[in-house]
């Protein structure tokens, strides 16, 4: 039980996946290494997340940064929603205005593949610095 | 006397009637209602706006040629309309669009005295079609 108080208290959000245009399923991943110190998760996270965008091509930047500021990353759709809001709507998967950035479900499913392969890339990764992870 | 109020009659009759109806609107502000997303073997089937990444409200500034939308707690996008012709009391327009990585074709028409709004998006995978309504905006 303490154990688990523990895994809770330093769980970390990594990401979490959602929305597709009738299912919703959201799947968050957490970290756990015995005696590891905060600031060396904290890093090795960041090492991951790195290594990760390398590995898939895909960046959700500043995933870490939304966590952090206390913004919903429920689902891949929200945490981009925020940067773009974040980045003065020059987002470019938000599109422009009107019905310019209109999208279909195939484009969501794009966009949640790519996160998908993001967070893989990032369990693998936590795994291989002796993190147990769990979805 | 006469004469002269009965021209001035005729020229403000005339000047009334050739007016474009819609020539008067600046900006037409369109309520989205319904979305179908329509896809080759399975078909048309609604979607949600969240998902097809719309504001519910979306403006048609006429004077600038711009379509924009402003989601509450937003500042306001907007993207030019290539095309924007008026046919009788309808309005006609057409644009190009960007959801990263690939480019969509846009294109509406709005009956100025029903305020009826069709319009459609196309996208590679699939084709959007939108309906809904518009109120004039002097």
């Amino acid at each position: 039980m303490k154990q688990l108080t523990r895994v809770c208290r330093y769980a970390f959000v990594v990401g979490a996946l959602g929305i597709l245009s009738t299912s919703v399923h959201a799947a968050a991943l957490l970290a756990y290494k015995e005696g590891v110190s905060p600031d060396q998760e904290k890093a090795d996270r960041n090492a991951c997340h790195e290594w990760a965008v390398q590995q898939t091509g895909f960046d959700p930047s500043s995933i870490f940064q939304a966590q952090q500021a206390g913004i919903d990353t429920k689902t891949i759709l929200k945490v981009t929603k925020q940067l773009d809001v974040a980045a003065g709507h020059s987002d470019p998967r938000w599109g422009a205005g009107g019905l310019a950035g209109a999208r279909g479900t195939a484009d969501v499913r794009r966009f949640n593949d790519l996160y998908a392969s993001y967070l893989a890339a990032g369990r693998l990764c936590l795994q291989g610095r002796g993190y147990t992870v769990a979805q | 006397m006469r004469i002269f109020f009965f021209i001035i009659c005729v020229s403000l009759m005339a000047s009334v009637s050739s007016a474009p109806s819609v020539a008067a609107e600046k900006s037409y502000l369109c309520a989205i209602n319904d979305v179908y997303e329509c896809v080759s073997v399975t078909g048309c089937n609604r979607i949600s706006l969240e998902t097809a990444n719309l504001a519910g409200v979306i403006v048609l500034d006429i004077e600038n040629k711009k379509l924009k939308s402003a989601p509450i707690g937003q500042e306001a996008k907007s993207v030019d309309i290539e095309n924007l012709t008026f046919e009788d009391k309808f309005i006609l327009l057409h644009g190009v669009g960007q959801n990263s990585p690939t480019p969509r074709s846009f294109s509406a028409l709005v009956d100025t005295e029903t305020g009826n709004l069709s319009a459609g998006v196309s996208t590679p995978d699939a084709s959007l079609a939108l309906v809904g309504k518009c109120t004039a905006q002097p």
